[in-house]
């Protein structure tokens, strides 16, 4: 496939039946308000908050507060937010403001031309001391933004409010990434805050053309998406779709990326991911660069990037920090991979049907130790698989205090004291604790989860059929990843189908220098990555061309 | 829908082949009797059977016979009209099913070889669980069965032990061959080539072997000794270990050997080859065959027990024509016996004449066995001495007497 017909998007993305989600008439937030006609405010203060509080259902962080403004002190203003969204210093700094100024606040202006309108006017030009003050009417864009964190002063007579920006939350900051670790890199991971996390990138891309959308999905829960990329380098069909799938997703609640990610897959049937992702805002910056698009999702550290495709889950951010090794890491995972998938199935279908491509002496070794053990190789191998899987599920769920509890277990009982007592041979011990520890060499821990699914089904597969079964099994696997589409983009290229010049960064990373192209799979409309002038030379100078950052 | 129908269908194949097959085939190691080494024995009309199994609570352990309140192997045999029913009936006596494919030889008696091979040879071609690399080796006066019941130093399983020895001195003296099963049966098959085997003898008292291996010195041991000559699949009779060591050289199984020669007055030189490449060609002259052997050599000096300057042209020269001389020798008494003794083309001059001169061999091939004791032999050898090993003169030329 040349370059030219490579993405054509529009034509291979599954057209999603819009109907099937976006009904959702089940229950809609017009029955969560009491009011029939929520669109718009009354003009009376007292309506007004009672309407607000009801709408609350008299949630005790609703912190209302009323004064008394204007030179006679007759015109009361309210001033709501919602306790530990909003930052009180914020709040207490224009209240000052109020205090002390309040008295110039004037029923109507000059001319009497506003009325009521006018004493909003004359807070917001005056006396707010904030930057982001805005008038609203729509009541229920007011009740988001209070839910947000802003604050909302009501004044009587009036049928709008102003909003200010008076977020502000006690939040975790920036710390080190706990999962995506590496030893030479940016330590920096992506927080919970929205905001924060399009800052941590924005730090690593300074240019205009860095483009961040946001939407708001979630029936109730109203959560920030938001959607960045690199204008510059960006396919704009991606763009659109993702920007449509966005749209299309129609649900109570966005908790997690994970909840996004589900909507937005091209194939819902599938153990494995077709979006990558991340913590690290350097490995977003690197792929914005090639070409993808991010998706940011408020309330979680983790961001999806897409397009990917099967290669890159294997692909470090460190491959490119240190120098290159031409692959020498790159095919360590490789064979961690297949030793993972396969090494139980492959000992099963060994030692059960293929005796005879054991060597005599291992053979011998193998045969003694399993004398002992009464189940065949296939329950043995499952028992301990099973096994270790509920070892790695109750280290990730067990409270911390308990964890060396659970390691002596773990390693004495379940490792020596069972080959002891004859229930597994040790064999299938060391088989097991290499299926374990090859299945951490991933660098995305979103591939593990697949291939541990896989390595049960080939199990059962050499169990029945032997090498025979586990080869059936991986032809399959091999189908259905080639298959695969990430918005658009085949799973398995460059591998299939074959791009020869993307394979610079495949199985192995060749110098920084020589990949003078971004990956044309991704469909990138500004191919050069290097600029031509300085392409040819082995070390290119300093003076980037602006452009083609 | 089309998708649901599909999952449908690749759900029913899977359902269907798991069921249908029912881990086919499947048989867990520990319900396995590992055969490594099988004997065959003529007794009567009927075939003795001796297969050494392995035990594998023992053999796995660490320390294995020394340690182990057992030995690694078990032999068991059983008499019967044919080979398969002999293994078959063997079951009655082994609570397992015998497993073939890890066999180490196949060892026939000498009885059996003298009567012909071909009766016991197809079933190890047509089973699908034993190797045609599996090699085979003849007993020189002890039947297979004693060959198999015996345990050997060192390596744990005896028959590990025959098949590992036959190839180091393969290897390394060049007194034994490893013909393996399908090369004995293309051996058989050629014409213009009779097929050979290494024959295996025991050294010592077969009675008391069988009892202990606990001394240092065991009081038997199992010995390469020659090779025996087949016409067709029977037996003749054995070359010594010159001879074998001769048709080595002739057929081209030379790794790296050693010889001695006669160096200055009373004192060996030995010399080491290295390398050494053999081309048979051969032709008809005047109707009788003249087979051509042109053998390269490179050697070392080994060892001297002379006092022969070594750093002048001359020695090595003069060393190289004797160790052409000593190889001529050794080949020429190989072929003599072949030609007179045994008349069998253990050679395979008839294959050599049929490749070069095609013509002719169709019209005598019928008559082979008149020519071949006949055949006229030229050799020539050339050795290369390249290097006199770490040091060059030898120390005792510097002593007085």
């Amino acid at each position: 496939m040349k370059c030219g017909d490579k993405v054509n998007l529009k034509n291979r993305i599954r057209k999603r039946s819009v109907n099937t989600r976006t009904n959702g008439n089940g229950r809609d937030e017009a029955e969560l308000l009491p009011e029939k006609d929520h669109e718009s405010l009354s003009d009376s203060l007292e309506e007004n908050l009672d309407r607000i509080r009801a709408s609350l259902g008299n949630s005790w962080d609703l912190a209302i507060r009323s004064i008394f403004l204007g030179s006679s002190g007759d015109i009361r203003v309210a001033v709501l937010h919602m306790n530990g969204l909003s930052d009180n210093k914020l709040i207490s700094r224009f209240m000052e403001s109020f205090m002390l100024n309040g008295k110039e606040v004037s029923l109507a202006g000059p001319g009497n031309e506003d009325g009521p309108a006018h004493t909003l006017r004359s807070l917001k030009d005056h006396l707010i001391t904030l930057g982001t003050v805005e008038e609203k009417h729509d009541y229920k864009a007011i009740l988001n933004c209070l839910l947000s964190g802003d604050s909302i002063i009501l004044a009587d007579r009036c049928d709008s409010v102003l909003v200010a920006a008076t977020k502000g939350w006690d939040e975790r900051g920036v710390q080190e990434a706990s999962v995506q670790t590496v030893v030479r890199g940016p330590r920096e991971s992506f927080s919970e805050n929205l905001g924060t996390n399009i800052a941590l990138l924005r730090r690593k891309i300074k240019s205009p053309s860095l483009w961040v959308e946001t939407t708001t999905i979630g029936r109730i829960t109203e959560t920030n998406v938001s959607i960045a990329y690199v204008k510059w380098t960006v396919n704009e069909e991606v763009v659109d779709e993702v920007r449509r799938r966005l749209a299309d997703i129609d649900i109570d609640g966005i908790l997690e990326s994970g909840n996004i990610e589900e909507w937005i897959q091209d194939k819902t049937f599938t153990p494995f991911p077709t979006m990558l992702n991340t913590e690290r805002p350097d490995v977003v910056a690197a792929n914005l660069l090639e070409g993808r698009v991010a998706i940011f999702v408020d309330g979680t550290p983790v961001v999806l990037l897409v397009p990917v495709v099967f290669m890159q889950f294997f692909q470090s951010p460190e491959d490119y920090y240190n120098r290159s090794d031409f692959g020498l890491l790159r095919m360590l995972r490789f064979v961690a991979l297949f030793t993972t998938l396969l090494a139980p199935a492959v000992f099963i279908s060994i030692t059960t049907f293929h005796q005879e491509m054991l060597p005599p002496t291992l053979m011998i070794s193998i045969a003694s130790q399993r004398e002992r053990v009464p189940f065949p190789a296939a329950v043995e191998a499952f028992l301990m698989e099973f096994t270790f899987e509920l070892l790695r599920e109750a280290g990730i769920r067990m409270p911390r205090a308990v964890g060396p509890a659970i390691s002596i277990v773990g390693a004495l009982v379940l490792g020596e004291a069972a080959v002891q007592a004859g229930i597994v041979s040790s064999a299938m011990v060391i088989i097991v604790s290499i299926t374990a520890i090859t299945s951490f060499v991933f660098p995305s821990f979103s591939m593990t989860i697949p291939i541990r699914f896989l390595r049960f089904v080939l199990m059962g597969l050499a169990a029945f059929c032997g090498l025979f079964g586990v080869f059936i099994g991986l032809i399959a696997i091999n189908l259905h990843l080639c298959g695969l589409y990430s918005f658009g983009v085949p799973y398995m290229s460059p591998i299939a189908p074959t791009i020869l010049g993307d394979q610079k960064d495949l199985f192995i990373r060749l110098p920084q220098w020589m990949m003078r192209k971004r990956p044309s799979f991704i469909g990138s409309p500004n191919k050069t990555r290097i600029s031509q002038g300085e392409a040819s030379s082995k070390f290119p100078s300093w003076q980037g061309d602006d452009g083609n950052r | 829908m089309k998708k649901r129908r599909m999952l449908g269908f690749v759900l029913l194949v899977i359902v269907v082949a798991v069921l249908t097959t029912g881990c086919w085939s499947r048989g867990e190691l520990n319900n396995l009797a590992i055969v490594t080494g099988i004997g065959i024995d003529k007794m009567g009309d009927e075939y003795l059977i001796s297969t050494q199994m392995l035990n594998p609570g023992q053999a796995g352990e660490p320390g294995g016979v020394s340690g182990g309140s057992g030995l690694s192997v078990t032999t068991e045999y059983m008499q019967a009209p044919t080979v398969l029913e002999g293994i078959r009936r063997l079951t009655t006596v082994t609570p397992r099913r015998l497993y073939f494919a890890h066999i180490n030889v196949l060892v026939f008696g000498e009885s059996v070889a003298r009567e012909g091979l071909r009766d016991v040879l197809d079933l190890f071609m047509r089973d699908q669980e034993i190797r045609p690399d599996l090699h085979l080796v003849l007993t020189k006066g002890v039947t297979a069965k004693d060959v198999m019941s015996v345990m050997t130093p060192i390596e744990q399983i005896p028959a590990a032990k025959l098949l590992k020895s036959l190839n180091i001195s393969e290897k390394s003296w060049a007194s034994t061959i490893g013909i393996k099963l399908d090369e004995y049966i293309i051996d058989l098959m050629n014409e213009g080539k009779e097929p050979i085997l290494t024959g295996l003898k025991f050294q010592g008292n077969i009675r008391q072997m069988k009892k202990d291996l606990k001394s240092v010195m065991p009081p038997g041991k199992l010995k390469y000794a020659g090779i025996g000559v087949f016409k067709e699949d029977k037996l003749l009779g054995w070359l010594n270990e010159e001879e074998s060591r001769g048709f080595s050289y002739i057929t081209d199984h030379v790794d790296n050997t050693v010889a001695h020669i006669p160096c200055g007055r009373g004192g060996n030189a030995v010399i080491e080859i290295l390398r050494s490449k053999t081309k048979l060609s051969g032709k008809l002259v005047d109707g009788e065959p003249v087979i051509k052997i042109e053998i390269k050599s490179e050697a070392n000096v080994g060892e001297m027990a002379c006092k022969a300057d070594l750093s002048k042209p001359k020695t090595i020269y003069d060393f190289e024509k004797s160790m052409e001389r000593v190889n001529e020798d050794m080949m020429r008494k190989v072929i003599q016996k072949a030609q007179k003794v045994y008349e069998s083309d253990i050679f395979g001059f008839g294959e050599v004449l049929f490749r070069k001169d095609p013509k002719n061999w169709k019209a005598i091939k019928e008559h082979w066995d008149e020519y071949f004791p006949r055949a006229k032999v030229e050799i020539h050898i050339d050795v290369k001495l390249r290097r006199t090993g770490k040091i060059g003169n030898s120390f005792i030329g510097t002593l007085k007497k």
